[in-house]
């Protein structure tokens, strides 16, 4: 098939995109800066107000989305979202076994110090190792690992280490069921993290543990280790999701590397709604506690508590009912796109193909609320796991610099510039119309931009303590 | 977990680097400088977070009854002039070391304002010195003390310098606590006994007025003032001021402190656990009749066996009719922890009427 | 996969792989985009022709969306300098 565009129309419009962006990212970092109130010693001191730093956010979304629009040469795009490089020779099973069983080790010895530390270690949370592995190392760390270099998690999973290594498998899981226990099960984990003591009392956490693990391996000695940890384990598919954005990946095939993001344009893994639940979930956890820690926040729930509601509840009724929020708003966005399309594909499908960009934009997210924490209290998570049994006597964290917060602003953006990208390379691959494949995104990236507005407010405004709590 | 509440769960104060834009990234204690409590009202509050202290270890140096004891690195409050300043914790300290001085005939907490240092020694090489800066805490009253860096776990060996002191003294104090005195112990640093030392929240208590009550600890003193009852002389009255506690008296016979006719002096002391406040600057005024018969005399800072640490003057007489004002012009010059910083900063004057 | 079997509309499937469009247009752009290699001589006129006239559409759809992305570019520069300076 010759080529019939011009070849100068997409250099322009290359072009165009890139100094758009560059253009409307200077503004937002510094407007982060001056919102977030970190005021540096530079000499331009950019003032710009709220609803302009907002609103730049929402336009360069928006703006990408366009440009993207004009790329519309399939093979340029089946290029970009197949390229890949690997080891030519694969890897040999001796060492992926051996890497298995590193992983497996190393994750059992990590729990058992976390739990045995969580009830014998002191009870000062800033030096406790099970604290500090389970909250900086493993939900802030190991995620960024997991979407930014590789999802090891198969292996270092030390719940699937014990339950492979015992008969497993006796009921069968009805498959109706789908990923849903998943998602309940993030939101009841997020749950505990926000409304217990977990977060600064060891001896809690290592009870919660202990609790999660007899769940855990129960469900999956009966279930299958297969089963249970593909659908059923919130921690497994949290991760999983997540790690679905890599660009590295070690399997039976050998080790490979992707674009970041590509795979999820060509691994139709997600089949059902409930595969979009897990999607929306990450996204809205994330949003949940971005929102609850901030003064507008905390003052929303204080005036609705006011009331006369009992303060959980309100807390119980914005975590589920937002998450519906946004779950339904996903959906909404699919059914537009089905009505306004000439397609035989139902609002289902469409949502069930789109929602693997949602994870693009989980992964800026998460990456722009972890990064500076993780950063801040590395020095502690070296200290804990170099010298588990000893703790400090001080801890020592880093301090940030200032632009700091502006590299959030810019992980948020780059997170849905991704999902973007990812969104248009599916819809070519759905839509037989170069034509229909662009507008099927415009009822998508208005939500993208909705949800970029929220999320850049969000980690603009100051910070406070969730009141009740 | 919410990061940016964790931070603040976690105990740790603000991030923020205050090298300005082209700062980097510096290492910095996560206890450096907690959240205080909001809206401390200008009086002893109830703080955010009270540290308990285990001991280390209590002898004698010359007339001197030492003990040593440690808690958590924190934060506290120093004074220079009217001038309140914040000692952060640094990244490298690894404990509060704070050493009590008593005199060992009476057991009178001893506030000499002196210079006392901490000298710690690891094999017989120094690992750090400092001076041990006279603090007053809610929970140990009376004692000096520092955040030191040590050099990880291990045994150690802490020489406590007392120097000798320039304060007056009365009584069977005079001549006493003249030479310098050094008082060693043996410890093993372990930071598991560290976090043994109780660690609390005092969540929606904090930052109402009270104070956590003092701890009584195997035989060391905490510098209670003496109860006013058994403090001899006529009790002219009792003040506040800047959520202080003054009380006049005046002993018609001063012969027994140096002076000829009596003796006016002031004990203050906290309010609510009635600790000694040493190193202040007090002035009274004594009139009789539209005349001044003490006018701003400053009341020497003095130790007694049986008044402790006082403010005196020698006066020829106090009559019934006088009226006395009492002034501080320097408060005192004591580091203070958290819950005292507030309080004892500006005095009004108070009058007594004979 | 086309899973809206409630339509009352036509249905143009593919003899190669089964998926149903709801126009013949739609049908023959598919064929030439995933399955060139099955196309007989008229169909490959068909699809040229389709491809042309989608090109036509997209090239109005392009000078629109420049149109909007020049405008947000510019009006957004305004911004800046009337407000954050």
């Amino acid at each position: 098939m010759t080529r019939l565009r011009p070849l100068s129309l997409r250099r322009f419009g290359l072009g165009l995109l890139l100094a758009s962006l560059l253009s409307l990212l200077a503004d937002p970092a510094a407007a982060s800066n001056a919102a977030v109130g970190l005021a540096g010693a530079s000499e331009d001191n950019l003032a710009v107000p709220q609803w302009l730093y907002l609103a730049t956010g929402g336009a360069t979304v928006g703006a990408s989305a366009l440009l993207a629009s004009f790329v519309t040469d399939r093979r340029f795009i089946e290029r970009v979202h197949l390229w890949q490089t690997g080891s030519e020779a694969g890897i040999s099973d001796s060492v992926l076994r051996a890497l298995r069983v590193t992983g497996g080790v190393l994750g059992l010895a990590l729990l058992a110090l976390v739990v045995y530390l969580g009830y014998t270690g002191p009870q000062v949370p800033t030096v406790s190792f099970a604290v500090i592995v389970v909250f900086a190392g493993l939900r802030a760390g190991y995620t960024m690992f997991s979407y930014l270099v590789a999802d090891t998690w198969r292996a270092l999973n030390p719940w699937r280490t014990v339950v492979s290594a015992v008969p497993n498998g006796f009921v069968s899981y009805p498959e109706r069921l789908g990923r849903w226990p998943a998602v309940a099960g993030i939101l009841a984990l997020v749950w505990v993290e926000t409304a217990t003591d977990v977060t600064t009392r060891p001896s809690v956490l290592a009870t919660a543990l202990v609790a999660y693990s007899v769940v855990t391996l129960a469900g999956a000695v009966a279930v299958g280790a297969d089963t249970w940890f593909d659908k059923v384990d919130p921690v497994s598919a949290f991760l999983h999701f997540y790690g679905r954005v890599a660009p590295v990946r070690l399997d039976d095939d050998g080790l490979s590397f992707r674009l970041p993001g590509m795979r999820l344009v060509t691994d139709d893994d997600l089949t059902d709604l409930g595969d979009v639940a897990v999607a929306v979930v990450l996204v809205w956890e994330l949003t949940f506690s971005g929102f609850v820690t901030t003064e507008q926040g905390a003052a929303a729930i204080r005036s609705l508590a006011g009331v006369g509601l009992p303060p959980l509840l309100v807390y119980g009724l914005l975590y589920l009912g937002g998450f519906a929020v946004f779950l339904g708003l996903y959906v909404l966005a699919a059914r537009v796109t089905a009505r306004r399309i000439d397609t035989f594909e139902t609002p289902l499908d469409l949502a069930v193909k789109f929602a693997p960009s949602l994870l693009a934009i989980a992964a800026g997210y998460h990456l722009a609320h972890y990064v500076g924490f993780f950063v801040s209290l590395s020095p502690m998570l070296v200290g804990a796991l170099s010298s588990p049994l000893s703790s400090p006597a001080n801890p020592v964290v880093l301090t940030l610099p200032a632009w700091f917060g502006g590299l959030n602003v810019a992980f948020v953006l780059v997170g849905h510039l991704l999902a973007v990208w990812v969104a248009h390379s599916q819809a070519y691959r759905t839509f037989p119309s170069r034509l229909q494949a662009v507008r099927s995104q415009f009822p998508f990236v208005a939500v993208m931009i909705l949800y970029t507005v929220l999320s850049l407010w969000l980690i603009s405004l100051p910070t406070a303590s969730p009141p009740f709590l | 977990m919410k990061r940016r509440d964790a931070i603040k769960t976690l105990g740790i104060g603000a991030i923020a680097a205050t090298a300005g834009c082209l700062g980097g990234f510096e290492r910095q204690s996560a206890w450096r400088d907690p959240p205080l409590v909001e809206d401390r009202p200008a009086a002893v509050y109830l703080p955010a977070i009270t540290e308990g202290m285990k001991m280390y270890g209590k002898t004698t140096a010359g007339p001197y009854g030492v003990a040593l004891t440690y808690s958590y690195p924190h934060r506290f409050w120093t004074a220079a002039g009217s001038e309140l300043g914040k000692t952060v914790v640094e990244a490298d300290d690894s404990i509060h070391l704070m050493a009590s001085l008593w005199d060992a005939e009476t057991g009178t907490v001893l506030p000499l304002d002196a210079g006392v240092s901490i000298e710690i020694l690891r094999d017989g090489d120094l690992v750090s010195e400092e001076v041990a800066y006279p603090m007053l805490s809610q929970q140990m009253g009376m004692h000096y003390g520092s955040n030191y860096v040590l050099d990880g776990e291990g045994d150690y060996e802490a020489r406590v310098h007392i120097g000798g002191t320039s304060l007056s003294r009365t009584g069977s104090f005079v001549g006493r606590f003249d030479a310098a005195e050094t008082a060693t112990f043996e410890f093993a640093f372990e930071t598991d006994d560290l976090y043994d030392v109780e660690l609390r929240r005092l969540g929606d208590d904090a930052g109402s007025r009270g104070a956590v009550s003092a701890m009584e600890m195997m035989g060391v003193p905490t510098g209670k003032a003496p109860a006013v009852d058994d403090l001899p002389g006529r009790h002219l009255g009792r003040r506040t001021s800047a959520d202080a506690l003054f009380d006049a008296l005046v002993v018609d016979d001063g012969s027994r402190f140096g002076v000829d006719g009596s003796y006016l002096y002031v004990s203050a002391r906290t309010p609510y656990n009635e600790f000694v406040l040493p190193m202040m600057g007090v002035r009274a005024t004594l009139e009789r009749g539209g005349t001044a018969v003490l006018d701003g005399a400053r009341l020497d800072r003095t130790l007694d066996p049986d008044l402790s640490y006082h403010y005196g003057v020698g006066v020829d007489g106090v009559e019934s009719g006088d009226s006395l004002t009492l002034s501080v012009d320097v408060p005192p010059q004591v580091a203070r922890h958290d819950g005292y910083e507030t309080a004892f900063m500006e005095f009004e004057s108070m009058r007594f009427d004979v | 996969m086309t899973t809206d079997t409630d339509a009352t509309r036509d249905r143009h499937t593919c003899t190669a792989c089964g998926e149903a469009y709801p126009t013949e247009r739609l049908l023959v752009l598919h064929r030439g985009a995933r399955h060139p290699d099955d196309l007989d001589a008229g169909e490959v006129e068909a699809y040229r022709e389709a491809y042309y006239e989608e090109e036509d559409e997209l090239k109005s759809f392009r000078i629109r969306a420049l149109g909007v992305l020049v405008l947000l570019y510019f009006g957004f520069l305004m911004l800046f300098i009337v407000f954050a300076s």
